[in-house]
């Protein structure tokens, strides 16, 4: 299955979910937000499934001013 | 005891006291421990910070292990937004990534001077304050625009005195007198204060604070730049509050103009 995620179309296993994906590439969830299909999704629904074709989004800080 | 009427100074916005009036940012360090050391060194009490794209291939250490929320409040900016609707969504991420809902409002489409857009800037504050923000916007040195942006309910305004990261110092010295003389809400000096004395300036001048991030962070010793920051900052505000006595053209004897030694 096809998500985009931050502008990249990665392959995933039907039946990932947010933390599944980010976990498995070592992004920790901390401090980060996530955009499903322009929505910011709640940290709850992190354990839901994705679905093919979705734009994910995922943000962190870093420095600025 | 003698006490000074001016000895509780805190600077207050939104009504929460902050301790220090020197903010600073956390871009453009070489190192996180240095940011995390120059960030204490400065004593601020409102740190900045970015929000930008995870990349993928190099998810590295996270930043915000290295700051300390409990030692400041951490103060996301919208930087890289070029319309309103960029920067509320921006503000929107930081809050969900972080609990952060105070933001720093930046709308800057023009990549040369990152000149801060008036218009967009405003009707984002109006976006913001109205979803429960707490909004600082940066802005040009415009007097009209920083009352249009208190009247919209920002806590504060922030007038810049150069382009971003230029370090040419007030440049906008008479307008940024003109907000300070008009302002209800505390007036930031932020972007192109380049040394100390640039922030003493701006305090003598009546400013509530200053956001230094570039100069300290590019200083050959970053942590020595933010206590010597931090200490204009002091120094201007103490001769603020101290009253400066004025000019004269003329010269004004300081030792007394009779009984002179020789006889008259």
């Amino acid at each position: 299955m096809k998500v985009v995620i931050n502008s990249q179309t990665v392959e995933v296993p039907a039946g990932s979910t947010i933390e599944s994906i980010l976990a498995g590439r070592g992004i920790a969830l901390d401090h980060t937000a996530v955009e499903r299909n322009g929505e910011i999704l709640d940290p709850t629904m992190y354990g839901s499934a994705v679905s093919e074709g979705d734009e994910i989004v995922v943000v962190r800080f870093v420095g600025g001013g | 005891m003698i006490t000074s009427r001016h000895e509780d100074d805190a600077l207050v916005i939104a009504g929460q006291r902050f301790d220090s009036r020197l903010l600073t940012g956390t871009g453009k360090f070489s190192d996180w421990r240095t940011m995390a050391d120059a960030i204490l060194a400065s004593g601020s009490g409102l740190v900045t910070v970015a929000l930008r794209r995870v990349d993928l291939g190099d998810p590295a250490d996270s930043m915000m292990s290295h700051l300390s929320p409990s030692a400041y409040r951490i103060l996301p900016n919208t930087s890289g937004a070029r319309d309103a609707g960029e920067a509320v969504r921006i503000a929107r991420l930081a809050r969900a990534a972080g609990g952060f809902d105070w933001i720093k409002l930046e709308v800057t489409p023009e990549p040369n001077y990152m000149l801060p857009d008036p218009v967009e800037t405003l009707k984002a504050a109006e976006m913001l304050v109205k979803d429960g923000f707490t909004v600082l916007p940066y802005i040009n040195a415009d007097p009209m625009l920083a009352r249009r942006l208190e009247e919209a309910g920002c806590a504060t305004v922030m007038p810049l005195g150069a382009p971003i990261g230029t370090s040419r110092g007030l440049r906008t010295r008479d307008q940024i007198g003109i907000i300070i003389e008009q302002s209800f809400v505390p007036v930031v000096v932020d972007a192109g204060l380049g040394l100390p004395s640039h922030a003493a300036e701006a305090m003598e001048m009546g400013a509530d604070a200053c956001l230094v991030n570039t100069a300290i962070a590019i200083a050959d010793d970053p942590v020595r730049m933010a206590r010597a920051f931090a200490a204009g900052v002091r120094a201007g505000r103490e001769a603020f509050l101290a009253g400066h006595g004025g000019t004269s053209r003329l010269a004004q004897p300081s030792s007394p103009e009779s009984g002179h030694v020789r006889g008259d």
